[in-house]
């Protein structure tokens, strides 16, 4: 199977006080179709960064990046919009849209200037609005949403945008326990090729099919989660000592950080 | 969402209502009154009342049908220019669109007078010198940023009114008379001819923010979102930027400085008819439209003998409202 998204030799700066500092160093590698991937890292890793970098802006200092075999930069936005959503990290904004016409947004590349909305898009907004178990809050203004329901939101808008491929940024910040599981359980019920980045390595290691762990702007691993999560290059990474282990009666691998400790 | 938005077809609806008995009210109203009879046969042009007709159709007509098309052309502006920059509080005075007319069409009647050249020509030229100082400002930024554009607008207003003021302050009087009350802002001066000029840029201004609803939507969200959705957020405000600039600049030119309708309007109507783009420009159309019609109708019933110049009506009644929004958002 050909790759969706192929990064050769990807490098990225952004202007701060008059210098240029490297956020994406030197990124090569190809993600597959269909995958859940896991981008992980400490803080100023650059996963941000290049989550912003696979939405198209911005594009890279230098290096080829690839969507669906063609150069992302030559592809028009309207029709990326069309395979691809990128759901930045906000607040819900202080808008006064409810949640149905931010959702509905989603229509907005399928649609030309004049053509109204017809009863089968009205189903599609619907249909994303139960799937992320908003829809009794539909007619809510987003300002009333917690930031698990404003990011389950966004997300009913990528799913009414009919995008293949979903870039999320740190999908699971604002959600307790629960929504955490129940969300990363719809998104590999998508079939969708979906990268994320994400702070907690269980729910990584559990649900990603592929992790890629980034270090100052570097890739140091990529590949499935056994072979990313090694105990001596996370502690090197993270700068902590870790333990990783399978639970006993599942096999998931868990990551466990052993910090110095404080008496409490 | 606002307590009525669901039923905004119904409320578009009776405000277009209201917006037709406006008309005829205003088209009644005058130092010379007519019973409704009369207007009903000077309306159908038949030769039976040439007085009436006359003052009807030379007079009354057009500058009814002017002021809805201003009221309508400011406030739908507005809406689209708080949108845009999702800041409620942007309006063409904000954008220094306004003072840039100003300015053009001081320097057209005060500093090239032998030149003929027209006010409305001015005006619009100003307009677009305060659209490019703003963007050049703007645009020098590695990321646009909304606050920028806004700050930019103020600071740009406060400079074109500036050069203006010292330009009038060394004007001969009587010229300089004639530029302040046109600033004022003033319908007396509608013709069918300006009614031309007015009319099709407003209408196509609203079009043009009717096809663009789902962007102008998508952009209240955030520009990564609006990006994502396929929108090129800094082309898409320029395109809108533009598009307000030539309304405002061509009503300015006809009709003066007519300040805060563009703000005050499309608040009214969120309140009413909800956020989303389409009761917000249908709205802010209708309100506007019968916001300026009465306005105007206060200008000039108010004295006996003289009229009230639009802007400082506008201005006073947008003033109040502006506290008043600024007392419940705190």
């Amino acid at each position: 199977m050909s790759a969706i998204y192929s990064l050769q030799q990807i490098s990225l700066s952004y202007p701060q006080q008059r210098q240029r500092t490297q956020v994406l160093q030197d990124i090569s590698l190809e993600l597959a179709p269909g995958e859940l991937v896991g981008i992980i890292g400490p803080n100023g890793a650059g996963k941000s960064s290049l989550l912003s970098l696979l939405s198209g802006c911005p594009a890279p200092d230098s290096g080829k990046l690839l969507f669906a075999g063609k150069s992302l930069a030559s592809i028009p936005l309207r029709q990326l919009a069309r395979q691809l959503a990128f759901l930045p990290q906000h607040n819900p904004p202080l808008t006064g849209l409810s949640c149905y016409q931010v959702a509905a947004l989603g229509l907005l590349p399928h649609k030309s200037w004049f053509e109204p909305d017809n009863d089968y898009d009205r189903q599609q907004v619907l249909l994303a609005l139960s799937q992320t178990g908003l829809l009794e809050k539909q007619q809510q203004p987003v300002e009333s949403l917690s930031g698990g329901e404003w990011q389950r939101l966004t997300l009913a808008r990528a799913l009414v945008q009919q995008a293949s491929v979903l870039l999320l940024d740190e999908p699971t910040n604002h959600l307790d326990v629960k929504h955490q599981h129940q969300l990363l359980q719809l998104l590999l019920q998508l079939k969708k090729t979906v990268i994320c980045a994400i702070h907690d390595l269980d729910l990584a290691a559990r649900y990603c099919h592929t992790l890629l762990l980034l270090d100052q702007g570097k890739v140091r691993a990529f590949g499935r989660p056994d072979q990313v999560l090694q105990p001596a290059l996370l502690s090197e990474v993270f700068e902590l000592p870790v333990a990783v282990s399978q639970h006993p009666q599942y096999g998931w691998w868990q990551v466990q950080f052993i910090s110095p400790q404080v008496a409490l | 969402m606002s307590r009525w938005s669901r039923y905004y077809p119904l409320a578009l609806t009776a405000l277009a209502l209201v917006l037709l008995v406006s008309v005829v009210i205003s088209l009644l109203l005058g130092s010379v009154s007519f019973p409704l009879s009369t207007l009903a046969a000077a309306l159908q042009f038949n030769g039976t009342e040439p007085l009436a007709e006359t003052i009807i159709w030379q007079l009354r007509l057009p500058r009814v049908l002017t002021a809805l098309l201003v009221g309508a052309g400011l406030a739908v502006s507005g809406a689209v220019l708080q949108n845009a920059s999702r800041n409620p509080l942007a309006d063409p005075y904000l954008f220094g669109l306004m003072a840039g007319a100003a300015l053009g069409a001081t320097i057209v009647s005060i500093v090239l007078p032998e030149q003929q050249l027209s006010m409305a020509l001015g005006a619009f030229v100003g307009a677009m010198l305060a659209i490019v100082l703003v963007l050049a400002v703007a645009m020098r930024q590695q990321r646009q940023r909304i606050e920028i554009t806004l700050l930019a607008g103020v600071a740009v207003s406060f400079m074109l009114s500036a050069i203006s003021s010292f330009i009038l302050y060394f004007a001969e009087p009587f010229a300089a008379n004639r530029v302040i009350f046109w600033l004022m802002g003033s319908l007396s001066r509608s013709s069918w001819q300006s009614l031309m000029l007015i009319g099709p840029p407003v209408v196509l201004l609203l079009l043009l923010a009717l096809a663009l609803r789902r962007q102008l939507d998508a952009l209240l969200l955030s520009d990564s979102s609006a990006r994502s959705l396929g929108i090129r957020p800094e082309r898409l405000r320029l395109v809108l930027l533009i598009a307000t600039a030539l309304v405002s600049a061509v009503i300015v030119s006809q009709c003066g400085g007519i300040a805060f309708v563009g703000l005050l309007v499309p608040h009214m109507v969120r309140y009413l008819f909800g956020v989303t783009a389409v009761p917000l420009l249908l709205g802010s159309a209708l309100l506007g439209a019968v916001f300026m019609l009465w306005v105007d109708n206060l200008s000039r019933t108010l004295l006996a003998q003289q009229e009230i110049p639009l802007g400082v009506i506008t201005s006073v009644l947008g003033s109040l409202f502006f506290l008043l929004l600024l007392r419940r958002r705190v």
